[in-house]
């Protein structure tokens, strides 16, 4: 059932690029299925497992193992969204690029299904490909730099993360959801726990490893920003909650000030970085940067109010972003070029819809309540509240700075004189039905957030619950490397139920 | 009651939301506007007929009458629950009056005003106002401190929407942001404040929070300070008053609306809601108390150089707020909120004769170019006559009623440096009301561009009719404080009476003539610097804006620009070095590159599986 869900994109990206013109449809329609596949098993999260013995040497047990956590369906349903969306938008780029988009919203979703880490690995790795190939194929003036960057930045995260995961693997640790298993691995430990943050950090990204970011924003067609600013971030932030934080509870609490700190400097390093850019892709890609490290700081504060809201924000600033990317390219369309951030535009004049769509998503964007990016934000900050007043208060300066040069952004597009400029045409229909959902949906989280943290929650206490059995395992003397007990899944059912039912 | 509540703020939301998205004609738009905040007034007035109004506080200042309607839920998190929820008491019913109330003659009023807009702004235009006064109703009948939270931050949004709402002018852009971002400050004080509240009870709900026996005695101080944080954005207070000055770049009825009238007393809501906090913590209530009066003796003394009518009135605005946010602050809370009531009256009425001034010569707000307008303009005239002396607190003029009961009660419960800054600032009140007052219509015209003198019906009827209520409206404090049980203090009110005749005699006799040259008697340093606000304006952009801007570029182009890329190169460097020996690889074929390192993984990822 649940491999249903990733290969199905698969399969259109696999028409589409080999099928032609004629055959493209397939790719936004079969990730649509896919969508309504996992909203049918909204109310099934935790329940759907997979597992199938891959391979088995020398005592390893790789296996061929899916499952669905309520923080994986959510990312799930986000990410073939923004295929749907992203596939729309670029259907004038053609069949191919309709494929990789499509490869790339595929390995998303068999990343946040995989519960092995070698299968997790794979798909992981399996995300670089589309989005170099996007970006060399369709990408801006600078896109071979830009690929480059790219792809020195993620290769080399994913070697840390490599080496995290085999040595994870080599101590038999099997990765939460198929079983909740924990490892003490003494010192090492923390070595372990430090890799794995490496790579989820330059996937995410997270400042110092942020390179990367900001060209491959500038240089990629518009759809496929929209995707990968969307999805590919999140996967790191999946990592850290699904991976680190149970599987080395330790590590987490031993690196818990380097992440803080990591994740503090980005939130204003991205904020004021997105405070002197003139180029409206960059100014998102460092926003980006900004919002993400709030998101760390909220899920190694350890609170699950703070860790709901992070996952209520990984889904709201996969759609603003999205929304932003796409409406970026639009103006860039219009404006026949890149836009530079130098005085009065003037466009809302000419294209109210447009204005609005642009005036919304910014609104969500720097977090306005009543829309989208509120109920996150608002539940990461009382939850990291709890945590340091200090934390919490750094942590709404850069809702100040947010505010500040997202107007920035919204007034000089928009706003002032309009004199000079040729006529500008408005939202076509397309353009339409790939805004009016995201808008749509930005507008109801905000008014009615409830099932995205409700959905949440189970994730949520599974992220946080391991930390006690190690509390207990530590205070009883206890601590020893615990290997292959209770393998299988009735286990990790049993957790769910247990969970639910609190 | 919950019903009527929810319809009252549902209606004009749905109208703005279709207004916001659907063209139609002039006339519907019209109908639209007006009808929907129509129906929410008669929806408040209704509350209040249904037992809405009685006193909200009991001992302590915790709730203890409101009704909590629950009707739904926003979120739970673990044991913290967000309800869907209306609070519906006295304070809510006469907030919700009010901003109907007033609201429904502003809009009527800006039927007229408007019509010069194209089709599309003047639907622009209602849209707004009406999202205003649904984001308004919100905050004000919210039963928890989210919701309220979200109405907080959708007037703060209308605000801006209004403010530049000419956005084809810069300085209305600017004026706009700057009023966002200095909200935005308030804003995220209030989400701390509810971070602080939920940590210490558990709940963001009122009736938990706030009401009898709650948890809240001890850390009140700092829940206090955040909170008077958040007033004083949203009600332009000291120190984060300056905003409200540069709004005035709006529409003149936003202004008499959003910026007089209504959105300005979200502050003195806020603390009257919270009175349980301000009464467990002296400390938090001296500092709002105090800094209150403090803005409204400084922001009196602002208004008297101003050239700029519209400015004048909101430098009025910031000292009449401070007065209600003194008297809520320490505890005057009938007092208080009867003077957000008369207020909302008096001030008004000054926007809207400003407003037909205005319309009369062709958008001039320089008093310097006014002067003689009485003879044309007798409505506006007496209508701004009927607001000056209700600003001015003198007797038997609304004003009167709740400016000195406010200052009555500071001066029984013993707050004097408060009472002190409030007593100057009521000297100085009547003189700047009348200079605006004289030097607008009285004397000579000191301009010769031509006067359109007809205003439209619809300007005329909501302008007369508040000037009325500026007049007898005092009846509603005096009713107010009497059902909620303060007394007038005849000793304060003698006192008050002496300050209003000395400083509206000093008006007259400097400027009884309407000439301009009497502003001599101010030396010229000081009115630019009375002008240029303090100077608070230039040390804000210097101490703050700039900063922030430079530390941006900072990053942006020295490490952004040079320090990663350099550090890049280093590592690509050392990279190359190392890869010497397995130059047959080196084909400069990024793919060819990409595959290598795939290779690599997978050779790692084999090593470690075999070595297991």
């Amino acid at each position: 059932m649940l491999t249903i869900v990733w290969v199905m994109p698969a399969v259109g990206a696999l028409l589409a690029a080999c099928g032609g013109v004629r055959w493209r449809v397939a790719a936004p329609i079969s990730a649509a299925a896919a969508l309504g596949v996992s909203l049918a098993l909204w109310t099934h999260a935790g329940q759907i497992f997979t597992s199938i013995r891959w391979i088995t040497a020398s005592g390893l047990d790789i296996r061929y193992a899916l499952g669905l956590s309520g923080l994986s369906l959510l990312l799930i349903c986000l990410t073939l969204l923004l295929t749907v969306i992203a596939g729309i938008a670029g259907w004038s780029l053609g069949p191919s690029f309709l494929a990789w988009i499509n490869v790339l919203g595929a390995s998303a979703t068999g990343l946040f299904l995989a519960r092995d880490f070698v299968l997790f690995y794979l798909f992981w790795e399996a995300m670089l490909v589309p989005t170099y190939f996007l970006l060399v194929g369709w990408g801006g003036t600078g896109r071979r730099a830009a690929a480059w960057k790219f792809l020195v930045y993620n290769v080399g995260g994913s070697l840390f993360l490599l080496a995290g995961i085999a040595a994870l693997v080599a101590f038999g640790v099997v990765m939460p959801g198929q079983r909740v298993s924990t490892v003490a691995l003494g010192s090492g430990a923390t070595l372990v726990g430090l890799a794995l943050f490496v790579g989820f950090a330059v996937k995410t990204p997270l400042w110092p490893v942020h390179g990367w970011v900001a060209d491959t924003y500038a240089e990629l067609p518009a759809p496929a920003a929209a995707l990968v600013a969307g999805v590919q971030s999140k996967a790191g932030l999946y990592g850290m909650l699904a991976i680190l934080l149970p599987v080395l509870p330790q590590a987490a609490t031993a690196l818990a000030p380097l992440m803080i700190a990591v994740g503090v400097v980005s939130i204003f390093y991205g904020a004021f970085a997105a405070l002197a850019s003139h180029d409206p892709r960059r100014l998102l890609a460092r926003s980006s940067v900004s919002h993400l490290g709030l998101i760390m700081v909220a899920i190694v504060t350890l609170r699950s109010v703070a860790l709901t809201g992070a996952v209520v924000q990984m889904i709201t600033h996969g759609l603003v972003t999205a929304g932003l990317f796409l409406v970026v390219g639009i103006l860039e369309q219009r404006l026949a070029g890149a836009i530079r951030l130098q005085g009065f535009r003037g466009l809302a004049t000419q294209a109210p819809a447009l204005a609005g769509a642009l005036m919304l998503l910014g609104m969500a964007s720097l977090g306005l309540p009543g829309l989208g990016g509120f109920p996150g934000e608002l539940l990461m900050v009382v939850g990291i509240y709890r945590r340091s007043v200090l934390l919490a208060v750094l942590a709404v300066m850069g809702l100040v700075l947010s505010a500040a040069y997202m107007l920035r952004l919204i007034q000089l597009v928009l706003h002032g004189p309009s004199e000079g400029l040729g006529s500008v045409r408005d939202l076509g229909r397309m353009d339409r039905v790939v805004l009016v959902p995201l808008a749509g949906l930005l507008l109801l989280i905000g008014l009615w957030p409830k099932p995205l943290p409700a959905e949440a929650a189970i994730s949520v206490q599974q992220a946080l619950s391991t930390r006690h059995v190690v509390a207990q395992v530590d205070q009883s003397g206890y601590a020893r490397p615990r290997r292959r007990v209770g393998r299988g899944l009735g286990s990790e059912l049993q957790l769910d139920v247990q969970e639910a039912t609190k | 009651m919950g019903v009527l509540a929810l319809v009252s703020l549902v209606l004009p939301l749905l109208g703005g939301f279709v207004l916001g998205l659907v063209p139609g004609s002039r006339r519907l738009v019209g109908w639209i506007g007006a009808g929907t905040v129509a129906l929410a007034f008669w929806a408040a007035v209704g509350m209040a007929f249904t037992g809405g109004m009685a006193f909200p506080w009991g001992s302590g200042g915790a709730l203890t009458t409101g009704r909590d309607w629950v009707f739904g839920q926003w979120a739970a998190v673990g044991s913290l629950n967000i309800p869907l929820g209306l609070w519906i008491d006295g304070l809510s019913t006469v907030f919700a009056l009010v901003i109907t109330g007033v609201g429904l003659l502003i809009v009527v009023y800006s039927l007229s005003y408007m019509a010069g807009e194209k089709e599309r702004d003047y639907r622009r235009y209602f849209a707004g106002i009406d999202l205003f006064i649904g984001a308004m109703l919100l905050l004000v009948l919210a039963d928890n401190f989210v919701l309220l939270l979200i109405g907080w931050a959708g007037v703060g949004f209308a605000s801006y929407l209004l403010i530049g709402f000419w956005y084809d002018r810069p300085l209305a852009v600017v004026a706009a942001r700057k009023a966002f971002i200095l909200n935005t400050v308030g804003d995220v004080a209030l989400i701390l404040a509810v971070a602080d509240i939920a940590l210490r009870t558990g709940s963001v709900r009122f009736a938990q929070v706030l009401g009898a026996g709650s948890p809240l005695s001890s850390g009140a101080a700092g829940i206090g300070i955040l909170l008077f944080v958040a007033a004083a954005a949203k009600s332009a207070q000291f120190p984060l008053q300056s905003w409200l000055s540069d709004a005035m770049e709006g529409p003149t009825p936003v202004s008499a609306l959003i910026h007089a009238a209504t959105m300005v007393t979200a502050g003195v809501y806020l603390i009257a809601r919270c009175a349980l906090i301000y009464q467990a913590s002296p400390v938090a209530a001296g500092i709002a108390g105090d800094l209150a009066a403090f803005t409204a003796l400084g922001a009196a003394v602002a208004a008297v150089a101003a050239y700029d009518l519209k400015r004048g009135l909101a430098y009025s605005t910031m000292s009449q707020v401070g007065y209600m946010i003194a008297g809520v602050a320490f505890g005057a809370l009938a007092a208080g909120v009867s003077h957000v009531i008369m207020h909302a009256f008096f001030k008004a009425v000054l926007f809207m004769s400003a407003g037909i001034v205005m319309h009369a010569t062709g958008d001039e707000r320089d008093i310097r170019r006014y002067g003689g307008l009485g003879k044309h303009l007798p409505l506006a005239r007496v209508a701004f006559l009927a607001g000056a002396l209700a600003l001015a607190g003198i007797p038997p003029f609304a004003g009167f009623w709740s400016k000195d009961a406010v200052m009555g009660a500071l001066l029984a419960s013993g707050h004097i440096v408060a009472y002190l800054m409030l007593a100057a600032a009521a000297l100085i009140t009547p003189f700047y009301a009348f200079r605006l007052y004289y030097l607008t219509f009285g004397g000579e015209r000191r301009s010769n561009v031509p006067l359109h003198t007809t205003v439209p019906l619809s300007m005329r009827w909501p302008t007369a009719t508040l000037a009325v209520l500026a007049v007898v409206g005092g009846g509603f404090a005096v009713a107010l404080q009497r059902s909620w049980g303060s007394g007038l203090d005849l000793g304060s009110m003698a006192i008050s009476v002496v300050l209003a005749l000395i400083g509206w005699g000093l008006a007259y006799r400097l400027y009884g003539k309407g000439d301009l040259a009497s502003d001599r008697w101010l030396p010229e340093p000081v009115g630019a610097i009375l002008r240029s606000e303090y100077g608070w304006e230039t040390l804000w952009h210097w101490a703050v804006v700039e900063p922030a801007h430079a530390i941006g570029k900072w990053v942006v182009l020295g490490w952004d620009g040079s320090a990663w890329p350099a550090a890049e190169g280093a590592l690509a460097g050392l990279l190359s070095l190392g890869s010497q020996g397995v130059r047959l690889w080196q084909s400069g074929l990024v793919r060819r590159y990409a595959l290598t390192m795939l290779w690599g993984a997978a050779l790692l990822l084999l090593w470690a599986i075999i070595r297991r």
